[in-house]
């Protein structure tokens, strides 16, 4: 350990003294960089606002340079000012994100910001969504040592929070042993195994005058994989001690969260049932937090994420206090060259997820559930509550017809419960979502993409369809999108009919990609993880360019 | 050998980090006891409440506006700024109208208008970066203010009024400089509030009317407008301990729809420039009659 101090010592100060060229010829440099711009008109029609500076803009540019075991890096973050939707306290610049580390064989040490995840992430997930505007990333030290079998990791560090950080100071250990690498005798087996167990703690001060708030608030969790042949099994179960905080209205229960998961995938079949109970587990480094605002632990949404744009309409927003969830998910390949499977074979993909509210009592006779400053409630680990949060049924039949065509067809029927996933009381969506997709390649290098969508409910703003055709030739493309609400009158309320033009083109060179786009965007919920946010209507021009090197 | 010596280390330190980084809280869970200080020459702070009544979670964070209340009693100054969607006029029971002028262009300096609500604000100072603060944060904040700070406030601040019916009042403000304060621009605001205004909340609080919306909800100090603008008048540019500053009003309008017994005025001081500008340095509130 002294050894590798000494060394990142010897290293920075010869960084410093020593020219550039001398230290940069013997390493590498990488990065990569993107700028999302929209301009915006006011259109009130479908309720999208101008801004006073007219355009907004998020970019950010990140480097990193590696020489052998060394590695630096940092990113450049540009929010000026910050588009639509994103947290107004992004607003600004500044490098966002910069660190140190060093990567032995046996030590890697890291200072400065960096990602990390326990598991799944139960007690301890850092990341980085940048279409989300969503960033965790811990500031401090990390170090981890690697053994044949047994990895260990250690961190204390503060989490970030917009251009400052959290006020809670994390600190984790974790250790993942790989069973076979640790016996000779297992190495050549076609079962592999590993298990793995974290513990975090946070700490916050005390200074609520209403309260006795615990300071160290400790989570933990043990893990276990089993991988044979095209077989894998995966379970974590963990827990956190008394963590009154915002989120689950100061209430001193315990929390617990247990995630099962069996999966099975063979040539032209595959299968998988995940499932979840997650009671009280919302943890954060400070516990004041609601919303995007520092999690430290990870609770996934168990549904899958839709990439149709009327299918992605109702997402199902993670609930790390309360849910109870089941996912199941079959491939499957029709034969080919049979009447039922055609010519190329038709590939089935069926997809249904649910989640309800974890069942509560009271936790005596004299204290109602949820009060702020009890144990809050009793809940039995078995029983699903009677509240339904989602459900999502989706099925997807896709069927190359021959050289020149390709065809998906898409049903999906979903549940959403709008107090759990907006926040307010509107009735529950029951939506049915049909979609129809077409390829069509019509000479080497060119194509033609035709969708059609439509969506029926009586709720939130009634029927939608969609329409949208696209010409591909090598790396560009243009498309034009007609989005149509049909807008709808009931006891809740009234939605005027609107209708979403849009154009967007773009080019793809290597690792470089631009595009841009002109017209309406429908407002909207967006998902990554079980993690969203609202975005907005909005009515302009918007660019985009990626790239990476 | 060597393995197991990491090993054994690694094992203990986690066994170390495990035993002391909990802290098990046996109940009861709350504090007890309010902060014992009595006397009106005590620093008193000004806490803005930022709400509407479509709000589903605003009645949960008055909830805890009025436990500070209990501990903390007339050392808290508390005003509720009726802002952004949540407060809109909307169809029966939610056609009232508590947005005003003033407050909606507080608001928009503080974020208000476009920020989830409930929020909060304690002595418009900024806390991680913002002004606005979350529920779970109330009671810490106030606390830095009411607990942690001296007790003798920098400034005392007196509020007389003067009214006898009618559509107009007058009033009168002394501030004393307890301290000799930094050099710079010193504001005084004052503001109208009141109490026990009776109409419809949204509400989703289980444990507040079951977790109904509350159709005779008792609205408290509610912002109904300021005296002498949103962001009150320059008073000082230095400030030295023993000085006085005085400040009247004449012919403040006095809306019809007020009801006269539940209207108090709230004056405080803050920094108007320099490192801490918009910080509010003392607060007072006193009631119309």
């Amino acid at each position: 350990m002294k050894r590798i101090l000494l060394f990142i010592v010897v290293y920075l100060f010869a960084y410093s003294v020593k020219s550039y060229s001398q230290v940069l010829g013997g390493g590498e440099v990488h990065g990569s960089f993107q700028t999302d711009a929209q301009y915006y008109n006011k259109d009130s029609v479908i309720g999208a606002d101008e801004i006073p500076e007219k355009i907004a803009m998020n970019a950010f540019f990140e480097m990193r340079y590696t020489n052998k075991k060394f590695e630096a890096g940092m990113r450049y973050e540009l929010f000026m000012p910050q588009m639509q939707g994103y947290d107004p306290r992004w607003k600004g610049n500044g490098f966002g994100n910069r660190y140190l580390r060093y990567n032995g064989d046996k030590v890697d040490v890291t200072v400065g910001n960096f990602y990390e995840q326990f598991g799944s992430g139960m007690v301890l997930r850092s990341y980085q969504e940048w279409n989300l505007g969503f960033d965790n990333a811990f500031d401090g030290i990390r170090v981890k040592y690697k053994m044949k079998a047994l990895t260990i990791t250690g961190l204390v560090a503060k989490q970030r929070f917009y251009w400052d950080l959290g006020p809670g100071l994390v600190r984790g250990i974790d250790a993942q042993l790989s069973v076979n690498d640790m016996f000779t005798k297992l190495s050549e087996t076609k079962t592999r195994v590993f298990v793995g167990g974290s513990f975090v703690s946070r700490f916050q001060t005390d200074a609520d005058p209403l309260y006795k708030l615990p300071e160290n608030v400790g989570a933990y969790a043990g893990r276990f994989q089993v991988y044979h042949g095209g077989f894998n099994f995966k379970f974590e179960a963990g827990g956190k001690i008394n963590d009154p905080n915002a989120t689950n209205n100061m209430i001193y229960k315990n929390g617990n969260a247990v995630i099962a998961e069996i999966g099975y995938s063979t040539r032209g079949l595959g299968f998988s049932l995940q499932a979840e109970r997650s009671d009280n587990m919302d943890y954060r480094s400070n516990r004041a937090s609601t919303g995007f605002d520092l999690p430290v632990g990870y609770i996934p949404a168990m549904t899958r994420q839709h990439a149709f744009s009327l299918a992605a309409m109702y997402p199902y927003a993670s609930q790390a206090n309360n849910q109870m969830g089941l996912q199941a998910t079959v491939f499957y390949k029709i034969k080919k060259k049979t009447w039922y499977g055609g010519k190329y074979g038709t590939s089935v993909d069926l997809n249904y997820s649910v989640s309800y509210d974890i069942a509560k009592q009271a936790p005596s006779d004299t204290i109602a559930i949820g009060v702020p400053g009890t144990l809050g409630y009793a809940s039995n680990f078995f029983k699903v509550g009677d509240e339904k949060f989602y459900h999502d049924f989706n099925i997807k039949f896709t069927r190359k017809l021959n050289k020149k065509w390709k065809v998906s067809l898409m049903y999906m029927n979903v549940f959403y419960n709008m107090l759990i996933n907006e926040g307010h009381n509107a009735p529950n969506v029951k939506a049915n979502i049909y979609i129809a997709d077409i390829w069509w390649k019509f000479k080497p290098y060119n194509s033609l993409h035709l969708e059609a969508q439509l969506l029926t409910t009586e709720q939130d703003d009634g029927n939608w369809s969609s329409g949208m055709l696209e010409y591909n030739r090598k790396g560009f493309f243009v498309a034009g999108i007609l989005l149509y609400n049909h807008g709808i009158s009931n006891s809740h309320g009234t939605t005027e009919a609107a209708l979403y033009p849009s154009l967007t083109t773009g080019y793809t060179h290597g690792a470089t990609r631009i595009s841009m786009s002109y017209g309406k965007q429908r407002e909207g919920i967006l998902c990554v993880g079980g993690v969203c946010r609202a975005v907005p209507a909005s009515n302009g021009l918007s660019l985009t360019i990626n790239s990476s090197f | 050998m060597k393995k197991i010596l990491i090993l054994l280390i690694g094992v203990l330190s986690a066994l170390v980090l495990i035993t002391t980084s909990c802290d098990k809280i046996e109940g009861p869970y709350k504090e007890t006891g309010g902060s014992g200080v009595t006397g009106d020459t005590v620093r008193k702070l000004l806490f803005e409440d930022y709400t509407g009544h479509q709000c589903v979670n605003c009645p949960s964070a008055h909830v805890t506006i009025a436990e500070l209340h209990q501990v903390y009693g007339d050392r808290m100054v508390t005003v509720a700024i009726h802002t952004s969607s949540f407060a809109d006029m909307s169809f029966p029971p939610y056609d009232a109208d508590y947005k005003t002028a003033d407050g909606e262009e507080l608001s928009l300096f503080f974020g208000g208008t476009t920020a989830p609500l409930p929020k909060g604000m304690v002595n418009r100072t900024k806390v991680n970066g913002s002004y606005l603060i979350e529920k779970a944060e109330f009671g810490t904040e106030v606390s830095k203010v009411l607990d942690s700070l001296d007790e003798k406030p920098d400034l005392y601040i007196e509020i007389k009024p003067v009214f006898s019916g009618g559509s107009t009042f007058d009033l009168e403000v002394k501030i004393t400089a307890m301290k000799d304060m930094p050099a710079g621009k010193y504001n005084l605001s004052v503001l109208i509030t009141e109490s026990d205004i009776i109409s419809a909340q949204m509400n989703i609080d289980p444990n507040i009317n079951n977790g109904d919306d509350v159709m005779d909800y008792h609205h408290n100090h509610v912002l109904r407008g300021a005296a002498n603008t949103a962001w009150g008048e320059e008073f000082a540019t230095s400030i030295s301990n023993g000085q006085t500053y005085t400040k009247s009003y004449t012919n403040i309008p006095f809306d019809a729809e007020w009801n006269a017994d539940n209207i108090s005025i709230v004056a405080f001081a803050y920094f108007a420039d320099g490192p801490n500008e918009k910080s509010v340095i003392q607060a007072q509130e006193v009631k119309l009659k």
